[in-house]
């Protein structure tokens, strides 16, 4: 049965539905010429996922899944084997545990802060900034010790929660993960790269380049010359 | 196999593996003294979970799990008959689909825009306030809209995501989700009424407390009414509004609570009357008529045990915007937290813009309302009458304040706020 997948090729959510996919040989589909902001703000797009977010996933006898974790799970339960949801219910939820933990003590907080660098959360505020950069430590801290003495985040095979942080810590060293930090949790760091140079995972995840410090604010350049 | 899960009874992740569990007929205890706060900061708590945090669950066979959805699933995952999970992994996705989507854009927003009002993130900055309860709407929006045609979520049964979902909206309509907001989510609303009804979930959901108006930020009270502020209003400082247990979320968002004192009115001889019973008793029934909470009242107050007072605020031709009263009444009644075990209030604010007033009554434990009140550092803005509930007129005054119909001075009674 096909599957088809819409979201992009940078979209991490949608990286991790790939690998899991790639790893458990579920085949699917990425639509050709889908453009993000334009084709899921059509209504053909919107009859089928009326929240009008990617990752999206159609399967040929019509079934319809949005939010990328949910999809992802999904693949993953597609084929049992890959024991990328652990081997029983307990590793099943330790997966899930790992992963909702990264998600919103560690994803929510990157996506805040680049939305603030961004201007796309206005107007910028330094102290909210930093108060999102404290609690996001907390939640690296307690993944980093988790993987001190730990090769997997569950069992000792890569499972979706490997995926799923390996993903997020990537995007987070091109914003907030920065040298500094990289020095006092080196745990997460590895485990990322081990994940992704998987040769399953060839062509899903591209080099980043990691920041040496985190992204800073920069203002708007008219209020720079307003000053020179 | 038995379980113990470490939560609070108002914790909304708590409540929605407790409903999950109670729907299945999985049994899970909950410690007996457990204190939020301190205990999960003990060693002995940091080595079974390392991240402090609950929702936290620990079964008798060793197994230790935390994060709420995580637990959740989990609870549902072990009465497969129960189909909290859906019928089969179509259906399971679907469910995690909508759990996820009423997590990531619903929850987290009450979560920030309660962190920015209490300030408990610092300066509170009102576009990004609005910014958050913005893209929170747009999901309620999402969530209404595939509730029009369809009695629960998934399928033709409750499943986990209909528990989710009502617990998500139960917390969001106590800080951002108005009487407003729910006009335009009518099968949200509806839906969030089925699902805490159900006869095995009542109990643990509890009522639903619908705020009338989203919490705003309520500045400290000194720097409000410093134009005309006497002496002694200003002795001391107020702090921002501590953040509710109540209304915590998973997360240890809210910076510790100041070490605990003996309160001398727990020395006080014991009561025949269950304040917390009473506070029930005024939500679940109607004011006024045959059955209705005040003829309860009459019949349990102990008046020696607890006193009954009128509180009027101080500088009413200070006061402009109704709704700008009404948030000085939040604001007050929030600083009551640490008194809240020996309160109950209702309070009024009357009249129309530029032209109202702030009045209330409370019961409170003792014969002195001092103790009891000053533990909010703007008590002082308000003078306190005992009232005497064998006298005609005091009896009217407080069962209009009560039922919120109150009319005082020729002022129609506007807005309301309960302390309970």
């Amino acid at each position: 049965m096909a599957n088809t997948l819409w979201t992009t090729p940078i979209q991490g959510t949608g990286k991790v539905i790939r690998a899991a996919a790639a790893l458990g040989g579920v085949s699917l589909e990425l639509p050709t010429g889908y453009e993000h902001y334009v084709d899921n703000k059509k209504p053909e797009f919107l009859s089928k996922f009326p929240h009008g977010k990617i990752p999206a996933l159609e399967e040929a006898d019509g079934f319809k899944l949005f939010e990328g974790i949910a999809i992802a799970r999904y693949v993953a339960g597609l084929n049992p084997d890959s024991g990328l949801l652990g081997k029983d219910l307990q590793e099943a939820t330790l997966v899930d545990q790992w992963i909702h933990l990264t998600e919103s003590e560690v994803d929510l907080y990157t996506n805040l802060i680049f939305q603030l660098l961004r201007g796309l959360i206005t107007p910028y505020n330094k102290p909210i900034h930093l108060a999102f950069v404290e609690r996001q430590k907390r939640g690296l801290k307690t993944l980093n010790d988790h993987l001190a003495s730990r090769t997997f985040f569950v069992g000792e095979r890569i499972t979706l929660a490997d995926i799923y942080i390996a993903t997020q810590i990537r995007r987070a060293v091109t914003i907030t993960f920065d040298a500094t930090l990289r020095r006092q949790l080196p745990h997460l760091i590895r485990h990322s790269e081990t994940v992704v140079n998987q040769p399953q995972f060839a062509g899903i995840f591209e080099p980043v380049e990691y920041v040496d410090k985190a992204l800073q604010y920069v203002p708007p350049p008219k209020e720079k010359e307003t000053k020179a | 196999m038995s379980s113990t899960l470490w939560t609070v009874p108002a914790q909304a992740s708590g409540k929605i593996i407790r409903a999950a569990a109670a729907f299945g007929g999985v049994p899970v205890e909950l410690p007996a003294a457990y204190e939020h706060y301190v205990d999960n900061k003990k060693p002995e708590f940091l080595t079974k979970f390392p991240h402090g945090k609950v929702p936290a669950l620990e079964q008798a066979d060793g197994f230790k799990v935390f994060e709420g959805v995580a637990i959740a699933r989990y609870v549902a995952a072990q009465a497969p008959n129960s189909g909290l999970l859906g019928g089969d992994l179509k259906a399971s996705a679907l469910v995690d689909q909508w759990i996820h989507l009423a997590d990531a854009e619903v929850d987290i927003y009450t979560t920030l825009s309660g962190l920015l009002v209490r300030g408990v993130i610092t300066p509170y900055n009102k576009p990004i306030h609005n910014a958050f309860v913005e893209r929170q709407t747009r999901a309620l929006k999402t969530l209404d809209a595939h509730l029009a045609t369809r009695t629960f979520f998934v399928g033709e049964r409750i499943t986990l995501a209909d528990i989710f979902v009502a617990g998500v909206l139960q917390r969001a309509v106590t800080v951002t989700v108005d009487a407003a907001v729910r006009a335009g989510i009518p099968h949200l609303v509806r839906h969030l009424e089925t699902i805490v009804n159900q006869p095995q979930l009542k109990d643990i959901f509890g009522p639903v407390e619908y705020l009338e108006k989203a919490l705003q930020y309520v500045p400290p009270p000194k720097e409000k009414k410093e134009p005309k502020a006497p002496a002694p209003k200003a002795e001391k400082k107020a702090k921002a509004p501590a953040k509710k247990e109540e209304d915590d979320d998973d997360e240890d968002d809210a910076p510790p609570p100041p070490p605990k004192t003996h309160n001398p009115l727990d020395d006080l001889p014991k009561s025949t009357f269950n304040l917390e019973e009473w506070k029930r008793t005024y939500s679940n029934n109607e004011t006024r008529g045959p059955g209705g909470s005040l003829e309860w009242l009459y019949k349990n107050l102990d008046r020696e045990g607890f006193s009954v007072w009128r509180f009027d605020f101080k500088w009413n031709e200070e006061l402009a915007m109704t709704f700008m009263s009404a948030n000085q009444v939040t604001g007050f009644f929030n600083r009551m937290e640490a008194s809240r075990k020996y309160v109950f209030g209702s309070a009024g604010v009357l009249g129309e813009n530029n032209n109202n007033l702030i009045t209330g009554a409370i019961i409170l434990r003792g014969q002195d309302y001092k103790p009891v009140m000053e533990v909010a550092p703007d008590w002082e803005s308000y003078a306190f009458t005992k009232l005497d509930l064998d006298k005609e007129e005091d009896k009217k005054y407080f069962e209009g304040v009560l039922a919120w119909d109150l009319e005082l001075d020729g002022k129609k009674w506007s807005d309301g706020r309960l302390l309970k």
